[in-house]
């Protein structure tokens, strides 16, 4: 019964898009007619609809409505409710369908028109936004349909993924999301804009808030992202190169150099094409993302299933999403007047050289992950790149974009020098020598040592700036908030920086078999390991070992068995239990992890077909600084969407 | 001269093109390597999370019955030996078994070959080591000479650590390379399965043996190809792929320099 309201909610969803799309048209022609008061009510309405199939695929999924394929694919009788819930989000199908809802949600904020925009370009915005959420749904109703019937799949085979049973899956995907979708709003905004005869207006206001909404969810999304995967994978790192990191990290890098451009476009009336081109460029890396994640292109932690006929259809929006908008910069741009000035020591000048390191990220980035596809594409033999080559050619150049915040934010507008120009060049300099010297003698990894030093050099540069600004009136000066928001930022990702590159240098880590009970003196610390025991837990059952560090409690660090059968499996069994590996038990490893302000003391047990497991004790310093600092950046990004002037209307 | 030079470059490039055309179909003739893809034959026994070997057998062969004292004393461990045989006579096959023993967990006759062929075995007796992932590890001849019995002993013994914390990092650092094939962009060093470990084994006793890094890359990429390598070494492909993020920064200096002087 539920299924089929919200299988019909969908399909009144589809008329609505179709309509949506010719009230749209018919408001174009006529901005304050009824079409667009029709437009502003279908908006909303549309958000309400997608509000009830979101509800009605998660009572489907609650109440084990099997006869549809995406509930039988996607949970069974032991799935605990809270992963039944989120599990909407946790496969292709409910996921497109929080994509769509998430970008109507947009589309209702923006049909409050901004301030200082002429109608036929709020008209314009709101169609096109209206056009790229009709592609979704084209493709979630042809090819990726939660409301298929199930012909094939026995009940209760399916799951969510089990590395996907975890708190993380209730806000990762929806932060990214709505970052991703936030970029939806920016391009339609900028694309309607560029097809304005008179381009001499405040369109950055405009963009503003949502290039920033984006970056701000962004940054939120990929630091969980990157929080669970420390935790959760088992083996504690913070950053993996995986080809799916890498496509969100893309639109995020545009994102940055949007929001920093815009900047000068609002202050000193130039990089006018070079935002717009940004603009564009950030949500088809977002299209592109989409792509390659969803045709199943490359092989990732997070990638869906492969599927040729998918991929086609989402090649073919990025096609037509790519042509509307490079088109309308293609015209657009050439109706641009501005006078650029020369690159000088002045706050636009650093933003130019902000914008020339990103993308140099960015095309670094872009290089390393599409490098299987491209090398193979060219007929030689697929391989994969990490570190090595990231670290030449990110890690350094973000080096750069280091030095150049901490200098930038003592330029001002239009005026040539760096105040404390001489104190600044002397520490920077002083410190990368001091470092490298440092760095070679003792063998350290010397990109590490760059970023931990640097960071920290940000952080003190930046924070004076920014106490410049309270002017010792600290209490008075704090409101509004809005203008705290690039400190908080610049700190954040400082701080990122520092903990990042402590991380590399000085963590250190000890591997063992494990051997029944035992005690370890590890890192000043005595480490006391207990016996094995096997846990049930409401759809696994694990194999836990208990670690106790004195003074900070007890944790487990577990080897979690997710199979029907593993429940009713006798606990004295190993977990070598072949006929139960032959199953295909989904197995999955959570880490002890005892954190501290300073370092984590990390624990991972992994288990080994016939053989005793591996114990790693690691002492991991500053990676919660790392998140910490993402939590600054964020917090940054939320005090500044907020403009300054809101006036609806 | 100049109208030439259109017409020329096209010819080499066709010409290029038929010739990456006939290398690709000598190597398809004479590679018969199948080591790194996953298994053309599919079975209960393969990919179920176990490793399986495959020996290709037929009873009037006489090192087929050189080595089945190797793979007896191999079915005492927890590989799962998978026979296929092909004798034209079922009788002789089970005459063999009889007489010196079945080490099989499963017995497929085959006696036109083609399961054989699916894998590009061209002499008997061979095997082939599948992992748990059903990603083929490594084609064996006839397993009677020291280096391949100590092969097998690998595969059934369970994986030790080095007792020297300095060459277990140095051997965990190794792993960290590895891309474990078919098991979602993980490294040996981090996936759980049975291809990561029967690879740990492996490196673990060339870095026992002296080899380098650079060794144990080289012998890895001869086997499986240069997607079992993170960070390959340099070739035109990746020298292409540095070169990016260079021009990017290079035009970007160049236009950032010139622009503005109007």
């Amino acid at each position: 019964m539920i299924s089929e309201v919200g299988n019909f909610t969908f399909v009144i969803i589809g008329a609505l898009h179709v309509l949506n799309l010719i009230v749209g048209l018919r408001a174009l022609a006529h901005p304050s007619g009824p079409a667009a008061s029709l437009q502003s009510s279908i908006s909303r309405m549309l958000v309400l609809l997608y509000a009830l199939v979101l509800i009605s695929l998660m009572a489907a999924l609650v109440l084990n409505n099997f006869d549809l394929k995406f509930v039988a694919q996607n949970t069974n009788l032991a799935t605990p409710l809270i992963y039944k819930i989120v599990g909407v989000w946790g496969n292709h199908e409910g996921s497109l369908i929080l994509w769509q809802f998430i970008m109507c949600a947009y589309l209702a904020v923006m049909v409050v028109k901004p301030a200082g925009m002429p109608a036929e370009v709020h008209r314009l915005a709101l169609l096109l936004m209206g056009f790229l959420v009709a592609l979704f749904y084209g493709f979630s109703a042809g090819l990726a349909n939660p409301f298929e019937g199930n012909g094939t799949i026995p009940p209760g085979s399916g799951d969510l993924n089990v590395l996907l049973q975890d708190v993380g899956q209730v806000i990762h995907p929806p932060l990214l999301y709505l970052g991703y979708t936030a970029s939806a709003s920016t391009f339609a905004i900028a694309v309607a804009t560029l097809y304005r005869k008179n381009l001499d207006l405040d369109w950055a206001s405009w963009l503003r808030p949502w290039a920033l909404l984006s970056w701000t969810m962004l940054t939120a999304g990929i630091a969980l992202g990157s929080f669970w995967a420390y935790y959760e994978l088992g083996w504690g790192g913070w950053w993996f190169w995986d080809p799916v990191e890498n496509l969100a990290l893309l639109p995020w890098i545009l994102g940055t150099a949007l929001v920093h451009s815009l900047q000068t476009v609002r202050v000193k009336k130039q990089l006018l094409g070079w935002a717009m081109l940004l603009a564009v460029l950030t949500f088809l890396m977002v299209l592109f993302g989409t792509f390659v994640v969803r045709s199943g292109l490359l092989t990732s932690v997070h990638a869906f299933a492969a599927d040729p006929d998918r991929g086609l259809y989402l090649l073919l929006m990025l096609v037509i999403v790519s042509a509307v908008g490079l088109i309308a910069f293609a015209t657009g741009a050439s109706r641009i007047t501005q006078t650029q000035e020369r690159l000088r020591a002045n706050r636009e000048g650093m933003l130019l050289l902000n914008n020339l390191f990103l993308m140099t990220l960015f095309s670094a980035v872009l290089a390393g992950t599409l490098a299987p596809t491209i090398i193979e594409v060219l007929g030689g033999d697929t391989y994969v790149v990490r570190e090595r080559f990231y670290i030449p050619t990110f890690v350094y150049p973000s080096m750069a974009l280091i030095a150049l915040m901490g200098l930038g934010v003592w330029t001002r507008w239009g005026v040539v020098g760096f105040k404390k120009h001489r104190v600044l060049g002397a520490t920077l300099s002083t410190l990368i020598i001091v470092v490298s010297i440092l760095a070679i003698w003792a063998e350290l990894p010397l990109a590490a040592a760059f970023m931990a030093v640097l960071g920290g050099w940000l952080i003190l540069s930046t924070g004076l700036a920014w106490a410049r600004q309270f002017n010792g009136a600290w209490v008075f000066e704090l409101f509004p908030l809005r203008k705290h928001g690039w400190a908080l930022a610049h700190v954040g990702l400082a701080t990122v920086f520092l903990g990042m590159g402590s991380s590399v240098l000085l963590t250190q880590e000890r591997i063992f078999e494990y051997a029944g009970a035992d005690q370890k003196e590890l890192y000043g610390e005595t480490i006391n390991i207990r016996p094995r025991l096997w846990i049930a837990g409401e759809n696994f059952q694990s194999l836990a070992t208990a670690f106790e560090v004195e003074g900070r409690g007890v944790k487990l660090s577990e080897t979690r068995l997710y199979h029907p059968r593993a429940l009713l499996m006798d606990p004295a069994n190993s977990i070598d239990d072949r006929t139960f590996l032959a199953e295909n038990a989904r197995i999955t490893s959570e880490a002890a992890i005892f954190r501290g302000v300073w370092f984590d003391t990390f624990i991972n047990v992994q288990d080994r077909a016939g053989a005793a497991p591996i114990v790693t004790i690691a002492k991991k310093v500053g990676v919660n600084w790392i998140w910490f600092g993402a939590f600054l950046m964020t917090i940054g990004g939320i005090v500044s969407i907020w403009p300054a002037r809101w006036q609806p209307r | 001269m100049k109208r030439f030079v259109v017409p020329s470059l096209i010819f080499l490039a066709l010409l290029g093109f038929a010739v990456s055309l006939l290398i690709d179909s000598v190597k398809d003739q004479w590679s018969v390597s199948v080591v790194g893809e996953t298994s053309p034959l599919e079975h209960p026994l393969i990919a179920n999370g176990n490793p399986v070997l495959i020996n290709f057998w037929f009873s009037t062969c006489a090192p087929c019955r050189a080595e089945h004292p190797t793979l007896m004393e191999l079915a005492k461990s927890n590989v799962a030996i998978l026979g296929i045989n092909r004798d034209i006579v079922t009788e002789d096959a089970s005459r063999f078994l009889d007489e010196l023993g079945n080490p099989y967990h499963s017995v497929v006759y085959d006696p036109a070959d083609d399961i054989s062929a699916k894998f590009g075995i061209i002499g008997w007796p061979s095997s082939v080591l599948v992992a748990g992932n059903g990603i083929i590890q490594a084609i064996y001849g006839p397993l009677i000479d020291p280096s391949s019995k100590a092969d097998m002993r690998l595969i059934s013994e369970p994986e030790t650590l080095f007792d020297d914390p300095g060459i277990e990092a140095h051997a965990q650092a190794i792993f960290a390379l590895i891309n474990c094939l078919d098991c979602d962009a993980n490294t040996i060093r981090e996936s759980g399965g049975d291809f990561a470990l029967q690879m740990r084994k492996l490196v673990r006793a060339w870095i026992e043996t002296g080899l380098t890094e650079v060794q144990i890359r080289d012998l890895l990429i001869e086997r499986y190809g240069q997607k079992i390598w993170l960070d390959p070494p340099l070739s035109f492909g990746v020298a292409f792929l540095y070169l990016i993020p260079v021009v990017v920064l290079g035009f970007g200096i160049a236009a950032l320099t010139r622009s503005g002087r109007r």
